[in-house]
């Protein structure tokens, strides 16, 4: 199995995601990409700040 | 004249009060917790551990010296070696939330996503509270039940 | 031309005694606006700003954002 076969499919969009980004896993039941979470909640996502490490 | 140009959604992404229809339902940064403990990356994990849970709580935020978040610690990080920093046990650039996010659409995701808790930011990563599943249910529900009754009890 | 500010800026001017304008559709003020903004959707700005407005007074103008 590659790691192709593995990523997700967001639920909303065809996207290819590793993990659902409202719950951060990486199996969910309806798994959603950043930009459709975006669009659902109203720009309500933040970018994770780097972190200088 | 003057021009703000970055406009509403940055003025509600900064969690400042608005007017209309939209500002009298309760929205995620109303109904998240403000008293959530708090740490630094630099502590040790059995301190906040302590102090968390000594406060009642069973999550802990990271932030940095401007209350920027870098992390959040679950039940399940916090049970990690205690001599761990937090930097290394803590879940790097959580998924958070703005403000403004109404406590309806975002308690959906949480219920259907099995999420049990969502740290609410503002629009340049400073902590406002966490939100809490439990409350944003209670919310929503009060919500629905306040505007059922203002429809004459109609459904 | 209009001058862009950002939030604080706005805070500051409006603490002053400026106007502030929401030029987005009806709909979408009458669902948020910034406390104390009027409405004056893009297409009638021109023709109800003259009547509506203190011309002593600082404007600013919003909408959703710079996109």
């Amino acid at each position: 199995m590659t790691e192709r076969d593995v990523a997700m499919a967001c639920a909303t969009c065809p996207s290819s995601i590793d993990r659902c980004e409202f719950c951060e896993r990486s199996v969910c039941r309806s798994p959603i990409c950043y930009h459709c979470l975006a669009e659902a909640l109203g720009q309500a996502m933040a970018h994770p700040h780097p972190h200088g490490g | 004249m003057f021009d703000y140009e970055d406009g509403k959604l940055d003025w509600l992404a900064a969690g400042l009060p608005s007017e209309g229809t939209n500002a009298q339902r309760p929205r995620a940064g109303d109904i998240a917790r403000k008293d959530v403990p708090t740490c630094r990356l630099d502590e040790r994990l059995g301190d906040v551990r302590d102090r968390a849970r000594w406060a009642g709580w069973d999550a802990c935020v990271v932030l940095n010296e401007e209350r920027v978040v870098f992390g959040l610690l679950r039940s399940k990080e916090l049970e990690a070696s205690p001599d761990l920093r937090i930097e290394e046990a803590m879940r790097p650039g959580p998924s958070t939330f703005r403000p403004f996010v109404s406590i309806e659409e975002i308690t959906a995701f949480m219920m259907e996503h099995d999420l049990e808790s969502s740290p609410i930011t503002t629009s340049d990563g400073r902590l406002v509270g966490l939100l809490l599943r439990e409350d944003a249910a209670e919310a929503s529900l009060d919500l629905h039940e306040r505007e059922r009754h203002s429809d004459g009890g109609q459904t | 031309m209009p001058r862009p500010i950002d939030r604080d800026e706005v805070r500051r001017l409006v603490d002053g005694g400026a106007q502030i304008v929401d030029v987005l559709p009806a709909n979408e003020y009458e669902s948020d606006h910034l406390p104390g903004a009027i409405n004056m959707p893009l297409r009638r700005l021109e023709e109800e700003a003259r009547s509506a407005l203190d011309r002593g007074r600082p404007v600013v103008v919003y909408c959703s954002d710079s996109a």
